[in-house]
C-alpha cells in the first residue's frame, strides 16, 4: 500500500537524522527525567545506597517534599532566591536604555566626524589638565580621562558598533574569572571598590558630624526651608517647558487644582523629611563613629546586594539589549514622525508609541529572565561566598548542589528540584496567561 | 516641526547632539570596563603592591604571567577547557543541525508531536538531570575523565530549536528544486541547508563553545584529578590555594578571558544578527 | 570558508589534541605502586614523603609511590569521590565525628585486625585519641598529630602595658576583670576600639566549664537550651559589645592583614603579633605561624571557665579507604605514622602534637632548641591532653557537621543581633533535636537503641535529682564521664 509505505520510509529517514541527537537526548535528558522524578519520592541517599553500602531504597511518597516545605531554612534560601531576582527589573530597564541610546546612532553626515573627534580629544585634554593641576588621586582620574579618550575615538571613528561590541563583553565573558574579579574587588581592605567609596564617605560623614547635633535647629529649619524652595523652583520648571508648546495639552482647572495639591503636599514632605534627617544624623553618624564602608561578602546584609551589583553589571549589556535593538529598529518610524508633528516630548512619545511596540520582547524577556533566575546563582555562590554568611546567598540551586553532592541525600535533592521546577513551571505560566493579554492588547 | 531654523543652527544642534551621544556612549563604556581594566593592571603589580590602594603598579611585571604557570598546572587546565569545549560544540552542532534538518525539511508522522517534547525539556532546570546523569557515570566509570564531561553536554535540545528556526526560514523551493534533481535528503542536507544556515551555525558555536567553556556546575562534581580540571575548576583551585596572591590570580583570570573576547570580535556581526534573527524569529 | 572543511579540520583537531592530552598524563613511572593522600599543599608534606620512603628503605619494606592529592582536600568533595568510586587511598578526617560519617557511607576500611600485627594498634597513640579514632570500639583511623584548644598570651603586649602576665587558669569573672583592665589601658579614650584582649572564646568550652554539654549524657537528645547555654551566650555577647573585650565580626573584618606573611589563619596573627591582640586561641598547629611573625614571648593559657576546667581536644586523622586500589601499600603509611621518624618530623615542622605522648614528651618538641621564646608552651599542650582534653562530642544521632551547622548559625544570628540570647538557645536545640528525628526516622535500627538510651536518660536524671550516684557504664557522652567523675557522682 503505497502511503503507508511512503510514511514508513520517510519516518525511517526522519528518524535517521534526528537519530545522534536522539540518542543522547533520551540518554542524557529524557532518561535521567523520570529517574529523577522516581528518586524524589525515594529515600535514595548516598550513605546507605552506593557502591560499598547496599542498603534498600525504599519508596516514601511525599516524605521529601512534606520535609522541605516545612524546613525553615528552605523559605528563607527561597527568599534568597527571588531577592536575587530583585535585579531583574533594573537589568531589563538597563538594557532597554542602553539600546535606547545606542539606536539614536545620530545621522550626522561623515564630514561630520573630524570636528566630533577634535571636541572629544579636547574635552578629555581639557579633563586631564584640570586633573594634573589639581586634585589628589590623579593616576586614577587619568586613567579614566585617557579610557574615556580611546572610548570616544573609537565611537567615533568606527560607529555604533564599537559601543555595541564594548556594551556586550561583561555579559559575553561572564564566568569563574570574572566572578572571581568581583571577588577580589569587593575586598573590604584591598579592594577598589571600598578605596573608592570610604574617601566620599568619609567626607559626608564629617560634613554631617561637624554641624552641631541640636544647636543645628535653626540650621534645620534652614535646610528644609532651602530643599522646599529648590523643589518648587525646580517644579515650575519642568512644568514650564510645556509652555512654548504650540498645542491645547493643558490640563481642566480642578484638575490643575488636584496637581497643585500633590505637588504641594510632596515639597512639604521632602522638607519635613530632611529637617528630621538633618536634625537627628549628626548624633547618629558620631555614635556610630562616622560611616564605613561595609565588608559586603563576608556581611550578612551586604552579601546579596553585592552579588546583585554584579549581576547588573553582568547583564546592562546582554542578549537582551541587542533584542531591544532589533525591536527598536522595527518600530515604524512613520508613527514616531507623526507623533512629533502633533506636539508629543520624547517622553511621550515613547511611552505611547515605542513601549507598546516592544511588549512581545519584553515579554519574552521578562520570561527567559525569570526563568534563569528561578535556577540562577550557583556559580556567583559557589565561587564567591560558598552559601554566603549564615546562609544569606544560598539560592535553590545552591541548596540542591549542597543536599545532594555534599550531604548525599540525592533522592531529597531530586525533590528540591522537582519543587524548583514545580515554581518555574508556575510563574511561567502565570506569565503565559497574564502577559499574552497584556502584549496583545 | 521648527525646519524653518537656519541651516547653521541646525548644524549646531545636531553636532551637540551627536557630541553628546558619543560622551554619554563613551562614558557607559568606561564604567562597563573598569573592572576589567582593573583586572589587567593588578596583574600587573607585584606581592606587596596588591595590598596596597592605587591602581597603577610601579613597574609593569609582566613576569607574573609566566609565573602562573609554575604555581599550578595553567597550560594544562587551558587545553582541556579548549579540548572539552571543541568536542562539545562539534558534536552539539552537528547533531542538532541533523535533528533541526529532520525537524524542519522532513516529513514524518509524529515530527511534531516529538519536537514538543523537545521543545517541553527545555523549561527544566539542568538540575534535575544532574543527579542521575551522576550515578549514571559512576557506573560508566566515566567520573573523573574530559569524557564524561563532553558526553552529556554534546546533546541539547536548545540547539536543535535554534538551528531549526534558521532553518525553516530557508525557501522551500530549493527542496523541491533538488528533489527533481533526484538529489537524496543527505545531499540536500549536506549541500544545500546546512551552507545556507550558516548564520545560525556560527551563533550556536559561539554560544555552546562559550557556554561550555565557562561551565562550571558539571565540572566541579565530576573532576577530581587536578590533570583534569578544566579552566574554571582549576582558577577556584587557585584561589582556594593562593591566599593572598591577587595579582597572580588576575593574570590567570585574564589569560582565561582571552579567547572569548577574541571570538568575540572575530564573529561579531553574524552573532548579533543571528541572535536577532533567532529570537525575534522565535 | 566552506562549512564542511571547518568541521572536518575540527574534528581532526580535537582528536589530536585529545591525544595529545591523554599521553601526556602522568603516569606511574617508578614501578612502586601509587597511593594518594589527600593533603595541602607545600614543602611540609614533600618532606614528610621523602621522609617516609627512606623509612621504608631502612625497614626493609617495598617502596610505595606516594603522591599529595592537594586538589580535593574539601571535606564534600571527600566524600562524593569517595562515594563514586574514585576517593583518594588516604583519606583525612580531622575531627571524629566525621569519620562517622565517612564510615556510615562504607567508604572505610576496619583496621582494627590489621593494626594490632601492624604496628600502628591502638596501643601506639595517646589513649585520649580513641574516642576520635575508633567507632564502636573498632579502629578505622590513624592519628596523624593530636591538637588541644587553648590560648596564646603574647607576653610582650601585657608588660609593654606595665600589665601582669594573665594566670594560666582563670574563672570568667578573672578574665573579664584581667580584659578591662588590659583594654581601658590599651585603647586611648575617645577614639575607636583598636586593641582587644581576645579574639574569641569557645562557647563549648565555657558550656562544658559549667557542667552543660550539646548532647545529654546519653546522646539521646540536645541540651542547648539549658539556662547555662543562655548564660554563656549572654556573656560572650557583653565581652563583645558592651565591654569590648573581645571584636565583633565587623571589627575583625576590619583587621588589615600584613600581606607579606600569607596564613591561612587570616589577619589575627598578624595583629596578635603587632600587640593589637592580646590573647589569641588555637592550639599548636599554630607554631608554624607564628614562627614566621618574628621570636614572640608567648605563653599557654586555659580558656576562661566556669568551673569546671576544660579544653577542646581532637586529632588530625587518617583512614583507609574502602575502594583503595592498593590497600597494603597505604597501609604501610600508616605504619609510619607510629614510628619516632614520623614524630620527629612533625615536630621539626611544628605542625601539632605527636599523636604518641612519649615523642610528645620529647625534649625537642617541649624545649625546641632554636626557640626559646617558646618554652613552657607545649608542656602546656600536652599537660591539658592528659587532664583536660575533651573531644567534640560523637553523637550516633546526628552527624557532628550537622549540629555543628545549626549551632553555629544560631549562635552568628545571636551575635548579629538578629534574635536574642533565649530564642537562639532554643533554635539550636530544636533544630538538632529535629536532626536528631529526622535520623531516627532514616534509619529505623537505630530506633531501638534510641529508646534504650532514652529510658536510661529518664533514670539517670531521676536519680540525679534525687542526689544518687549513677554508674560510670551509663554515660554514653564523653564529656559527662568526665564531669561526673570530677563532680564524684560516679557509683
Amino acid at each position: 500500500m503505497k502511503p503507508s509505505s511512503v510514511s514508513f520510509r520517510a519516518l525511517v529517514v526522519g528518524l535517521a537524522f534526528l537519530l545522534p541527537n536522539i540518542l543522547g537526548f533520551l540518554t542524557f535528558t529524557l532518561a535521567p527525567l523520570f529517574v529523577s522524578l522516581a528518586m524524589a519520592f525515594t529515600n535514595w541517599d548516598l550513605r546507605l545506597h552506593n557502591m560499598f553500602n547496599g542498603g534498600e531504597i525504599k519508596f516514601v511518597g511525599l516524605a521529601n517534599f512534606q520535609r522541605l516545605l516545612t524546613l525553615p531554612d528552605f523559605w528563607q534560601y527561597f527568599g534568597n532566591t527571588l531577592f536575587l531576582m530583585l535585579g531583574i527589573p533594573f537589568s531589563i530597564a538597563a538594557s532597554l536604555l542602553t539600546a535606547l541610546l545606542l539606536s539614536h546612532q545620530p545621522k550626522s553626515p561623515r564630514r561630520q566626524a573630524i570636528p566630533i573627534i577634535l571636541a572629544g580629544t579636547g574635552l578629555s585634554a581639557g579633563c586631564g589638565l584640570l586633573v594634573a593641576a589639581g586634585t589628589a588621586g590623579s593616576a586614577f582620574s587619568l586613567l579614566i580621562a585617557g579610557l574615556f579618550t580611546l572610548m570616544f575615538l573609537g565611537g567615533a571613528s568606527v560607529g555604533t558598533g564599537f559601543y555595541r561590541t564594548i556594551y556586550y563583553l561583561p555579559n559575553f565573558t561572564a564566568g569563574v574569572a570574572t566572578f572571581l574579579l568581583w571577588k577580589k574587588m569587593y575586598d573590604p581592605q584591598t579592594g577598589p571598590v571600598n578605596a573608592a567609596i570610604q574617601p566620599a564617605l568619609d567626607r559626608i560623614s564629617a560634613l554631617v558630624t561637624s554641624a552641631p547635633s541640636h544647636s543645628g535647629t535653626t540650621l534645620s529649619w534652614l535646610m528644609a526651608g532651602m530643599s522646599a524652595v529648590i523643589l518648587f523652583v525646580g517644579m515650575r520648571l519642568v512644568a514650564a517647558r510645556h509652555a512654548f508648546d504650540r498645542t491645547d495639552y493643558r490640563p481642566h482647572r480642578h484638575q490643575a487644582a488636584k496637581r497643585s495639591v500633590w505637588r504641594a503636599g510632596f515639597v512639604l514632605a521632602i522638607a519635613a523629611g530632611v529637617f528630621l534627617l538633618s536634625r537627628e544624623t549628626p548624633g547618629f553618624f558620631a555614635a556610630a563613629g562616622g560611616l564605613k564602608t561595609p565588608n559586603w561578602l563576608t556581611d550578612y546584609h551586604w552579601a546579596k546586594p553585592a552579588l546583585m551589583i554584579m549581576g547588573f553589571w553582568a547583564s546592562i549589556g546582554s542578549n537582551n539589549m541587542l533584542l531591544y535593538l532589533a525591536a527598536l529598529g522595527n518600530v515604524p518610524k512613520e508613527l514616531q514622525e507623526a507623533a512629533s508633528i502633533d506636539g508629543a516630548g520624547p517622553l511621550q512619545r515613547f511611552v505611547s508609541i515605542t513601549w507598546p511596540q516592544l511588549a512581545p520582547v519584553t515579554f519574552f524577556i521578562i520570561i527567559m529572565s525569570v526563568i534563569s533566575g528561578l535556577q540562577g546563582g550557583f556559580e556567583m555562590a559557589r565561587t564567591m561566598t560558598q552559601g554566603g554568611p549564615g546562609g544569606a546567598t544560598t539560592t535553590l540551586s545552591y541548596f540542591v548542589f549542597s543536599e545532594g553532592f555534599t550531604t548525599g541525600r540525592l533522592g531529597y535533592a531530586s525533590a528540591i528540584a522537582w519543587t524548583l521546577f514545580a515554581f518555574v513551571f508556575a510563574v511561567t505560566l502565570l506569565n503565559w496567561k497574564f502577559g499574552n493579554r497584556a502584549a496583545n492588547e | 516641526m521648527n525646519k524653518s531654523k537656519r541651516p547653521l543652527t541646525r548644524k549646531i544642534r545636531i553636532f551637540l547632539q551627536t557630541f553628546g551621544y558619543h560622551v554619554l556612549s563613551a562614558l557607559l563604556g568606561v564604567s562597563l570596563l573598569l573592572p576589567f581594566v582593573w583586572m589587567v593592571l593588578t596583574s600587573l603589580k607585584s606581592l606587596t603592591e596588591v595590598d596596597a590602594p592605587g591602581w597603577f603598579p610601579a613597574t609593569p611585571r609582566w613576569s607574573n604571567y609566566l609565573e602562573v604557570f609554575s604555581q599550578i598546572p595553567y597550560a594544562r587546565f587551558y587545553a582541556n577547557s579548549l579540548v572539552v569545549a571543541g568536542w562539545v560544540t562539534l558534536l552539539q552542532v552537528t547533531t542538532s543541525a541533523l535533528a533541526a534538518f529532520s525537524f524542519s525539511r522532513l516529513r514524518w508522522p509524529g515530527r511534531d508531536r516529538i519536537f514538543v517534547a523537545y521543545l517541553a525539556t527545555m523549561m527544566l532546570p539542568g538540575l534535575v538531570m544532574m543527579v542521575p546523569n551522576y550515578q549514571v557515570m559512576i557506573r560508566i566509570g566515566l567520573v573523573d575523565s574530559l569524557a564524561g564531561l563532553i558526553l552529556p553536554a554534546a546533546f541539547s535540545a536548545f540547539g536543535t530549536f535554534l538551528l531549526r528556526q534558521f532553518m525553516l526560514s530557508i525557501p522551500t523551493s530549493l527542496d523541491e528544486a533538488a528533489e527533481i534533481d533526484g538529489a537524496s535528503k543527505w545531499r540536500l542536507f549536506w549541500d544545500i541547508i546546512l551552507p545556507l544556515t550558516r548564520p545560525g551555525l556560527i551563533t550556536l558555536t559561539v554560544f555552546t563553545f562559550i557556554g561550555n567553556y565557562n561551565s562550571f556546575f558539571w565540572p566541579i562534581v565530576m573532576l577530581r584529578s587536578i590533570d583534569n580540571y578544566t579552566l574554571p575548576v582549576g582558577m577556584l583551585y587557585f584561589d582556594s590555594v593562593s591566599g593572598t596572591t591577587t595579582h597572580l590570580l588576575m593574570a590567570a583570570a585574564t589569560m582565561s578571558v582571552l579567547p572569548m573576547i577574541f571570538i568575540f570580535f572575530l564573529v561579531q556581526k553574524t552573532l548579533v544578527s543571528g541572535i536577532q534573527e533567532g529570537a525575534v524569529k522565535g | 570558508m566552506p562549512i564542511k572543511g571547518v568541521l572536518l579540520l575540527a574534528f581532526l583537531g580535537l582528536t589530536v589534541a585529545s591525544f595529545g592530552l591523554y599521553f601526556s598524563r602522568e603516569h606511574t613511572v617508578s614501578g612502586a605502586p601509587i597511593v594518594y593522600m589527600t593533603g595541602s599543599p607545600g614543602p611540609d608534606g614533600q618532606e614528610m614523603v621523602r621522609r617516609f620512603r627512606e623509612w621504608l628503605a631502612k625497614e626493609n619494606l617495598s617502596d610505595v609511590d606516594l603522591r599529595i592529592d592537594a586538589s580535593n582536600s574539601d571535606p564534600s568533595k571527600v566524600v562524593i569521590q569517595g562515594i563514586s568510586g574514585i576517593g583518594a587511598d588516604l583519606i583525612p578526617s580531622n575531627l571524629g565525628p566525621d569519620l562517622r560519617y565517612l564510615k556510615a557511607m562504607g567508604l572505610l576500611t576496619d583496621l582494627t585486625d590489621v593494626a594490632e600485627h601492624g604496628g600502628f594498634g591502638p596501643k601506639t597513640f595517646a589513649s585520649v585519641a580513641q574516642v576520635e579514632t575508633g567507632i564502636d570500639g573498632r579502629q578505622f583511623a590513624y592519628p596523624t598529630l593530636l591538637y588541644v584548644l587553648m590560648n596564646y598570651a603574647n607576653l610582650d603586649t601585657f608588660a609593654l602595658l606595665d600589665l601582669p602576665p594573665p594566670p594560666p587558669q582563670m574563672s570568667f569573672d578573672e578574665f573579664e576583670a584581667l580584659g578591662k583592665q588590659f583594654v581601658e589601658k590599651a585603647n586611648p579614650p575617645g577614639q575607636k576600639r583598636r586593641r582587644f584582649f581576645c579574639n574569641a572564646v569557645s562557647p563549648l568550652t565555657m558550656r562544658r566549664s559549667l557542667g552543660l554539654d550539646t548532647f545529654n549524657e546519653t546522646l539521646t537528645q540536645c541540651t542547648l537550651d539549658d539556662p547555662r547555654n543562655i548564660r554563656v551566650l549572654s556573656l560572650i555577647h557583653q565581652w563583645t559589645y558592651d565591654v569590648r573585650l573581645l571584636p565583633s565580626a565587623t571589627d575583625m573584618a576590619s583587621f588589615a592583614s600584613d600581606g607579606s606573611t600569607a596564613s591561612s589563619f587570616g589577619p589575627r596573627l598578624y595583629q596578635f603579633a603587632q600587640g593589637n591582640i592580646a590573647i589569641i586561641a588555637g592550639g599548636s598547629y599554630l607554631t608554624n605561624s607564628l614562627r614566621k611573625l618574628g621570636n614572640l614571648r608567648l605563653a599557654v593559657l586555659e580558656p576562661p571557665n566556669g568551673g569546671f576546667p576544660n579544653a577542646v581536644f581532637g586529632a588530625a586523622m587518617l583512614a583507609l579507604y574502602a575502594g583503595s586500589p592498593n590497600p597494603e601499600a597505604a597501609m604501610r603509611y600508616l605504619r609510619f605514622l607510629a614510628s619516632p621518624e614520623y614524630s620527629t618530623q612533625l615536630i621539626a615542622s611544628g605542625q601539632g602534637i605527636p599523636a604518641n605522648l612519649t615523642m610528645a614528651r620529647h625534649p625537642d618538641f617541649l624545649h625546641p632548641p632554636d626557640h626559646p621564646n617558646e618554652w613552657g608552651c607545649n608542656e602546656r599542650f600536652v599537660d591539658a591532653i592528659e587532664t583536660i582534653g575533651i573531644p567534640y562530642t560523637p553523637s550516633p544521632f546526628v552527624l557532628y557537621s550537622v549540629y555543628h551547622r545549626i549551632s553555629e548559625e544560631a549562635f552568628e544570628r545571636f551575635m548579629a543581633d538578629r534574635c536574642t540570647a533565649e530564642e537562639a538557645a532554643r533554635r539550636a536545640a530544636d533544630g538538632i533535636n529535629a536532626e536528631i528525628a529526622r535520623t531516627l526516622e532514616e534509619q529505623p535500627e537505630l530506633k531501638e537503641r534510641h529508646e534504650v538510651l532514652t529510658a536510661r536518660q529518664r533514670e539517670i536524671d531521676a536519680r540525679r535529682s534525687r542526689g544518687e550516684k549513677v554508674p560510670l557504664a551509663w554515660i554514653e557522652n564523653p564529656f559527662h564521664r568526665l564531669y561526673y567523675q570530677a563532680q564524684g557522682w560516679i557509683e
